[in-house]
């Protein structure tokens, strides 16, 4: 498998149902709202609007979970052969709760949440081995491969 | 060097991306209405086409330094027009606003959506 596809399905996929669940369920003051209020108007973006009360994870902490896994496996892709293991993994949960804790001290906007913390890690560390273990499946099957006459 | 630049620049995308779906600050706007004492009385006009609930009503006398009084919890219809007695506001120790004085500030203060609407008026 091409790591352009890994990198579609890994990290563009789930920034896409982020933004989706931003759009549709999330709060109408974001700035993304505002820009594609902007580009697409008010009518569109009302009538893809969710109806139906969805449950809080989903509202509040999913997107926040899926942009924290599309990092991770944005960086695991491109840098998994050049840094060590190790620290790839502490980069990735360090960039993963940096922005929230920069809500936390005010240096950007937003509300600091702990289940928005804990989200974001347990989804960087689903990456982290997901990527892991595909990049290793993908080895072993080009080493196998390799050997056959 | 070309590594690091790349994983800050991978890095830094990521936060612009998380910075677009951040909450934009409430914006501030000024509550269209004519503010007037008369006797004993604040009179507010509206002139916007904003319904006023949950507002904070202020007024000062200068003569009396550090001390507000205030109505809480104030509501008016959009473009109506509402009375209010000096004596309806309290200031943080329960007292009214003193007899045969006249308020030299107004300001009220009330949110709607994500906007503070805002009334000063000096009189």
């Amino acid at each position: 498998m091409n790591k352009l596809i890994i990198l579609f399905w890994f990290s563009m996929v789930p920034l896409l149902i982020g933004l989706v669940i931003y759009l549709t369920i999330g709060s109408t003051e974001t700035i993304i709202y505002k820009l594609l209020e902007d580009l697409l108007g008010n009518t569109f973006l009302t009538h893809i609007r969710f109806k139906v009360q969805l449950p809080s994870f989903i509202r509040f902490h999913l997107a926040d979970g899926l942009w924290a896994f599309a990092m991770t496996s944005t960086l695991c892709l491109l840098f998994l052969n050049k840094i060590h293991r190790r620290s790839l993994l502490i980069i990735s949960i360090f960039a993963a709760g940096a922005f929230e804790l920069a809500q936390y001290f005010g240096i950007t906007k937003g509300t600091f949440d702990l289940i928005d913390l804990a989200t974001m890690l347990v989804f960087s560390l689903l990456a982290y081995f997901t990527i892991i273990y595909i990049l290793t499946q993908i080895s072993c099957d080009k080493h196998y491969y390799s050997l056959q006459p | 060097m070309r590594q690091t630049l790349l994983l800050f620049t991978t890095l830094a995308i990521f936060f612009v991306l998380a910075t677009a779906t951040s909450q934009l600050e409430p914006a501030n706007e000024e509550y269209e209405c004519t503010v007037l004492h008369q006797g004993n009385d604040i009179i507010i006009i509206s002139e916007s086409n904003q319904n006023i609930a949950s507002a904070s009503l202020a007024i000062v006398q200068d003569s009396l330094p550090g001390v507000a009084y205030f109505v809480n919890a104030y509501s008016l219809a959009a473009q109506a027009t509402d009375t209010i007695p000096f004596e309806d506001f309290k200031s943080n120790a329960n007292q009214t606003f003193p007899a045969g004085e006249k308020p030299t500030s107004f300001l009220m203060e009330f949110i709607s959506g994500d906007t503070i609407f805002s009334k000063q008026q000096i009189f």
